[in-house]
């Protein structure tokens, strides 16, 4: 009896262990590739933050938290930091809503419907480096094809201190935000779109029959039912923006002085003015930001919510 | 939470996966190392260098082809790897491949001290002959002189071109705005670019943009007293002269709208062309910016004089060297290297360049024979010895001149001495 009992119990002891780790032999390979390729820069971006480097990249030993303290003690990182949140913010909030807006209009039936979402893909499919470049161009004071067309309505004197919008840190800076949003709208619309063709057409029938209102089916029916597609999109938006790079820098170079720098603008200004531990130190802090406010965001928007009920 | 985790890990290995794609996009320069099997005595030696044509033709480019191509017919077993680079991104585009492993050879433009202290570079008696060495213009081959990693101090830093720097006007505009003297004076500049920018053009062209920001810069200091040193060899770029030189600026020229709008976004090149094609009224530029005017619309009405001071104009013009430094990275390139220098550093090649961009050589045959060949270049050779050049020779000196190409355009809108402070900082070694 105890013999038995000692043998089933290895049996039933042994067994769920091998055939849990059966799976393994399909997904391995797949864990061993998100190990490589996503958890071992993060290892070795937190590693580099905490060493000594010289400024052409000869580890010099151990430096502690060093970095981190040169980093905060930047005089213009508070500006920075605030320039990212706002930056983050108002091309999110302004894509998703350009972006709620166009998705509706581009599913309903009108003729050469086909030709214009496949238009709608162009500031997509071009690389966001050569559009940033173009824009500089179109505001370039004098002679820029924006700043022709204000004059020629009469808002602006395109020869004017004003024309030269990339110029100054403000006008500069919402320029950018606004090429930050026609870049992202594209990938907004596309997922809105497909989120707006998942409703099913007898929800729309029921709101009918109840006597609902086009701004009431609206708010009650699509919004509500767009929301897994809005979170996904919006979660993305976040990721993207705020790791933005080509735009900032094409436009103004992050000036003048910082004072058009986001974060990651910033962590290549003091990568290229050499010290490369205080640039590891910030793209930790990045980092750790996007993590903190992606998790934060999908936490107030109960992300899970719909899957309960 | 299961489906949260499972997209902010795709969205974690999207942002990555991206973060790595421009990542080795910015990398990219190649290194194409030689030694291949078949050829065993083969090499590659690779060449970073700006351009100092107008960036839309590549003419430097066809300069240093044209040599290589010389070169290689007379050594085939060594090939020259060319990169041409602008003024703007010369020196990021030199770190980052030196950061990744990935130095260049040869590279011609930038700083030396810096990597020649960090043990990054051949000394100069390792690569070249004796003979290229002792026909360098003797001061300017010392500006070229720092302390290697060993402590000796030698030369590192081999001088290619050297230039000095005056004041450019318009004298189209200056008839039409009824100005009759050449300005000598801050007070005089001023003067004449309210009276230009009445006509409506630009009075002054002031690029203090990312670019060459550390000329103009050492331009105005100097002008007062200032500069980016005191007496006794000590960093001095947030004295009292250099605040008051941009205090002044921002009162008489920037507030009033005497220059370009936003001069802390400016680049010289733009500038350069903008003074060419009749815009602007006045402009601090180098004996390479005539070439450029005489491709524009402004001709040949135009002047250059000695660069007006605060109180008179300045006694020693600014001089700029630019070095060659060879990176000791790649042991086996090292004769190969020595070989390309000097054959690229002979008497004609060095006087092409300089009758194309109208700089000055940094060789004494050269210099020599230019003086009676092109006697307008005779006044800048002979002047060379008396002028004020950078500290290029301090380590520091590449970290600061970076600072100031950042931030100091911000030292004419904002307050000027918080802007330095943060420049001295770095120099003190911030």
């Amino acid at each position: 009896m105890a013999e038995s009992l000692g043998r089933g119990v290895a049996r039933r002891g042994a067994r769920p262990v091998l055939t849990g780790l059966a799976p393994l032999a399909w997904i391995g390979p797949a864990i061993a590739l998100i190990a490589f390729a996503v958890l071992w820069p993060v290892v070795k971006m937190v590693q580099s933050s905490t060493r000594h480097w010289s400024r052409y990249g000869v580890d010099l030993g151990s430096n502690g938290t060093d970095n981190y303290s040169k980093l905060f003690d930047e005089q213009d990182l508070g500006g920075v930091l605030i320039r990212t949140g706002i930056w983050v913010v108002v091309v999110v909030t302004v894509t998703v809503l350009l972006s709620l807006g166009v998705a509706q209009l581009f599913n309903q039936r009108f003729p050469g419907r086909t030709v214009a979402r496949w238009a709608l893909i162009a500031p997509w499919a071009a690389s966001v480096m050569m559009t940033a470049i173009v824009f500089k161009w179109m505001l370039y004071q004098g002679y820029g094809f924006i700043n022709i067309l204000l004059d020629d309505v009469g808002l602006v004197d395109r020869a004017s201190p004003t024309a030269d919008w990339l110029g100054h840190s403000t006008s500069g800076f919402v320029w950018e935000m606004a090429v930050a949003v026609f870049v992202s709208i594209p990938f907004t619309s596309y997922t809105v779109i497909a989120g707006l063709q998942t409703i099913p057409g007898e929800v729309y029938e029921a709101a009918k029959m109840d006597g609902a209102g086009k701004l009431r089916t609206y708010f009650s029916v699509t919004l509500p039912l767009l929301r897994p597609s809005l979170m996904v999109a919006t979660v993305i938006n976040v990721m993207n923006v705020f790791n933005s790079f080509p735009i900032i820098w094409e436009m103004t170079r992050g000036g003048p002085g910082y004072d058009t720098s986001t974060t990651t603008v910033f962590m290549w200004v003091l990568k290229k003015g050499g010290h490369i531990g205080e640039s590891a130190a910030l793209s930790v802090v990045n980092f750790t930001l996007v993590i903190v406010i992606v998790f934060a965001f999908l936490k107030v928007s109960k992300w899970n919510s719909e899957a309960e009920g | 939470m299961k489906r949260l985790v499972t997209l902010a890990a795709t969205g974690l290995a999207a942002s990555l996966a991206l973060a790595a794609c421009s990542s080795s996009k910015s990398g990219g320069s190649s290194s194409a190392d030689g030694g291949s099997k078949d050829s065993a005595k083969a090499v590659t030696i690779s060449l970073l260098a700006p351009s100092y044509g107008s960036s839309d033709k590549d003419d430097t480019k066809l300069y240093w082809q044209q040599i290589i191509d010389e070169f290689q017919a007379k050594y085939p077993n060594i090939k020259v790897d060319l990169q041409m680079a602008t003024w703007d991104n010369l020196q990021t585009k030199l770190t980052t491949a030196i950061q990744n492993n990935d130095a260049p050879d040869l590279f011609e433009g930038g700083g030396y001290a810096d990597v020649a202290a960090q043990g990054l570079l051949y000394k100069a008696a390792d690569v070249v002959s004796p003979q290229t060495l002792s026909n360098l213009i003797p001061h300017v081959a010392e500006l070229g002189q720092t302390k290697g990693q060993d402590g000796q101090k030698a030369q590192y830093g081999i001088p290619f071109t050297t230039s000095t720097r005056a004041f450019f006007y318009n004298t189209d505009l200056f008839k039409q705005a009824g100005i009759t003297d050449e300005p000598k004076t801050w007070a005089d500049v001023a003067a004449d670019a309210a009276k230009i920018k009445a006509l409506g053009k630009t009075g002054f062209g002031l690029p203090l943009g990312s670019e060459e920001a550390q000329a103009e810069t050492y331009l105005w200091t100097l002008g007062n007293g200032g500069g980016y040193k005191d007496a006794s060899g000590k960093w001095a770029i947030n004295s009292p002269q250099n605040v008051a030189t941009f205090q002044w600026l921002s009162d008489n020229l920037v507030k009033p709208g005497l220059t370009e709008s936003d001069p802390a976004t400016k680049k010289r090149t733009d500038l350069w062309k903008d003074f060419a094609a009749g815009n602007i009224g006045m402009i601090n530029g180098s004996p390479a910016l005539i070439p450029i005017l005489k491709q524009g619309t402004i001709g040949d009405n135009w002047k250059s004089v000695p660069i007006p001071g605060k109180t008179g104009p300045l006694t020693s013009p600014l001089g700029v060297a630019d070095f060659i430094e060879a990176f000791n990275a790649k042991k086996d390139h090292k004769d190969a290297v020595g070989k390309f220098l000097d054959f690229a550093l002979q008497k004609k090649y060095q006087e092409q360049f300089d009758n194309e961009y109208l700089l000055l050589p940094a060789t004494q045959d050269a210099a020599t024979e230019l003086s009676t060949q092109t006697p307008a270049l005779k006044p800048f050779i002979d002047a060379l010895p008396a002028a004020a050049w950078y500290p290029s020779s301090d380590p520091a000196w590449d970290p600061t001149s970076q600072k100031i190409k950042d931030i100091v355009g911000k030292a004419v809108t904002s307050d000027p001495k918080g802007v330095l402070d943060q420049i001295q900082a770095v120099a003190n070694g911030g």
